[in-house]
């Protein structure tokens, strides 16, 4: 039954390869020419993403009285890095890649503290709080129209399970409140939905000559809105670091 | 039988040998056997600083070694010829050469106490600080002082004037120009020993040799060999401006200088605090009260311009760092907080002019999700049996149901 499913599997991808090939590509007797938009080139296993964007943690969200993020951090928008690689593990014909993403990124609020006998004064005290969000999410991109009809977009979504490492510190050391250390991890479900624009198609070919030289098959800005609900399924017990955000970067595929 | 044509040649021939042998001489051979060497091996030198950290090299010299009058021991290497000759030893520039040991035309050198009668293939000598850098500081008597040196030429940027020209037999090298627009300034602190103020006004480090020579009585060098040394006695100015705010058990500092162009030499900041960080403050008499909010008083301990007493240090900062908190101090106590450079010679410098800061109890980001009644933290470890343990272990059980099936299929 596994080896059916697996040779049927091999079957379609490779009718399909051959298919699109025979369509699109022209010969003469310098070689090929025309449009590349049958994907032919280098094995494509993974991709990685370079991401930016903004990140105001839901952290006001697990608390029942006031809004200690605000109140210390203000309401500007705070921002991120991060980086995740997939692993394109399963092609679907005629839909895209399946398979599992690593990610990671990084965001710091820093602010004064505020005077506890008064309040509404601002020592020079700096107060931060730094989140590490990792998580592991099942990618799938359907590239089909980008393969299969030369439209440069691939769409894709996520969907697995996040967490993220937090800590506070006041002034330069870790924070502690009534003896509890002001650090800890918070988890719980991951979402996105995003789409990438393939770049290769404004230079085709730079993008044969990092296929041929670098491995690089594809490469794609992308914009995503993504969600983490980080408050260990609706515990109050856990400081919920997640958002619901938007995030831009790079990826290529290789 | 008589050859009068030996005879003459010989005559002839032994000028020529006897030229040959005294300028021979002047170099580095002995009138007698044996070879005349002076070898330092690398690792013939030792220190006896204990406040000396493992980074610091050895041939570096600051302030608180001249201070502390710090001994440099030398293990030398002498050739089998040495007993015909006097170990000499010499401080200051190319002091193999025999012009420059004379005291009464350039004085670049002078002489070290140490050297003797070797008797000995070995030779161990231990020179103090002091006695090397006594040619380039206020302890310097070479000389009859008839006259003074040339003074130095104005400085344009961070390492102040020149220094000025060496001494024509003065009892003083000439005094340095005056430095450039920054505040950058080599002023000795008040009460340093004359041996540990320089005569010039350069702020940069400085090259000097200590030289080891066999010599012969008209002081003529038959062998030597030298070590290097750095020396700088100055730190960094203070910063020009130094401001503190309200933190709690803290000081959180901030400074800057007048001039962006620093002395490239500073390696960082020390902060000053007091009363100290471990002084008894009810033996001075202190009693904080969250209630009121104290005001500083008149400081004895921290003096602007004046090396700062170590007790009092209150926190660090690094090298181009502009800002620091002054740590272990007590809420609702009024503090006097100063700032002094460090540089790579472990140099402090003189304080700044102090500013008040008074800690107070302040509610940071976690004690303010605490007190809003988030119940998060505690570490990356921590975990509650009150924390819905049941959704977890739903999971865990679907994700086992998922691998078993998978099993049983297969």
């Amino acid at each position: 039954m596994k080896r059916l499913l697996l040779v049927l599997t091999l079957g379609l991808l490779g009718s399909s390869r051959v298919a699109s090939a025979q369509t699109t590509r022209n010969v003469d007797e310098f070689g090929a020419y025309g449009p590349n938009t049958t994907r032919d080139g280098s094995p494509q296993i993974g991709a990685v993403e370079a991401r930016f964007g903004a990140y105001n943690p839901r952290v006001d969200k697990s608390v029942p009285n006031g809004t200690p993020y605000a109140d210390t951090f203000g309401t500007k928008t705070r921002y991120m890095v991060g980086l995740e690689g997939d692993w394109q593990v399963l092609r679907i014909p005629h839909l895209g890649t399946l398979g599992p993403g690593l990610g990671w990124g990084y965001t710091r609020a820093s602010g004064l503290a505020r005077l506890t006998s008064d309040p509404e004064t601002i020592s020079g005290e700096q107060t931060s709080l730094t989140i590490m969000p990792i998580y592991l999410v099942a990618v799938l991109r359907a590239d089909v129209f980008a393969r299969e009809y030369g439209i440069p977009l691939v769409p894709y979504a996520k969907l697995g399970m996040g967490t993220a490492l937090w800590w506070s510190s006041d002034g330069g050391d870790q924070a502690y409140a009534d003896g509890v250390k002001g650090s800890g991890i918070s988890f719980g479900p991951q979402y996105a939905l995003g789409g990438m624009f393939l770049l290769d198609i404004l230079d085709q070919q730079t993008a044969r000559d990092a296929d041929v030289s670098l491995g690089i098959n594809n490469s794609y800005i992308f914009g995503e809105w993504y969600g983490s609900e980080l408050d260990a399924f609706g515990s109050n017990k856990r400081l919920n670091a997640g958002a619901n955000t938007w995030v831009v970067g790079l990826a290529i595929e290789f | 039988m008589f050859n009068l044509r030996r005879v003459f040649a010989f005559w002839a021939v032994v000028p020529l040998l006897l030229g040959a042998a005294g300028s021979a001489q002047a170099q580095t051979t002995p009138p007698t056997g044996g070879t005349v060497t002076v070898t330092l091996p690398a690792t013939g030198v030792s220190r006896d600083h204990q406040d000396r950290v493992s980074t610091t090299p050895i041939t570096q010299i600051n302030y608180k070694d001249c201070v502390t009058n710090d001994e440099v021991t030398f293990s030398l290497n002498l050739g089998t010829g040495y007993a015909q000759y006097a170990l000499e030893i010499w401080a200051g520039d190319s002091c193999d050469t025999k012009a420059t040991r004379t005291p009464a035309t350039t004085a670049t050198c002078w002489k070290v106490p140490g050297g003797g009668q070797p008797n000995s293939i070995t030779y161990t000598v231990t020179v103090k600080v002091q006695d090397i850098l006594y040619g380039r500081t206020g302890g310097n008597t070479i000389g009859d002082g008839s006259t003074d040196g040339t003074s130095g030429t104005g400085g344009t940027d961070a390492t102040g004037g020149n220094g000025g020209g060496a001494d024509t037999g003065g009892t003083d090298s000439g005094g340095g120009g005056t430095g450039g627009s920054n505040t950058v300034t080599n002023e000795p602190p008040p009460g340093a020993p004359k041996e540990c103020v320089l005569t010039s006004a350069v702020v940069a480090p400085q090259t000097i040799g200590v030289y080891f020579l066999l010599v012969n009585g008209a002081q003529d060098s038959f062998g030597g060999t030298s070590w290097k040394a750095t020396y700088k006695l100055s730190a960094s100015a203070p910063p020009d401006h130094v401001s503190a705010t309200t933190g709690e058990n803290i000081a959180p500092i901030s400074w800057s200088y007048d001039s962006t162009n620093v002395d490239t030499y500073i390696n960082g900041y020390q902060f000053y605090c007091d009363p100290a960080p471990n002084a008894d403050l009810a033996d001075a008499g202190i009693v904080p009260d969250p209630d009121v909010v104290p005001i500083c008083q008149d400081t004895t301990a921290l003096i602007p311009g004046t090396l700062p007493d170590e007790n009092y240090k209150c926190g660090t900062a690094g090298r181009t760092a502009t800002h620091g908190n002054a740590t272990g101090l007590v809420n609702n106590v009024a503090y006097h907080v100063a700032v002094a450079s460090t540089d790579t010679y472990l140099n402090v410098g003189n304080i700044s002019e102090t500013t008040c800061a008074v800690p107070q109890q302040v509610t940071g980001f976690f004690e303010a999700y605490r007190n809003a009644g988030g119940q998060g933290g505690g570490g990356f470890c921590s975990f509650s049996p009150q924390r819905r343990p049941a959704v977890l272990f739903t999971m865990l059980g679907l994700g086992l149901c998922l691998v078993l099936r998978r099993r049983r299929a297969t």
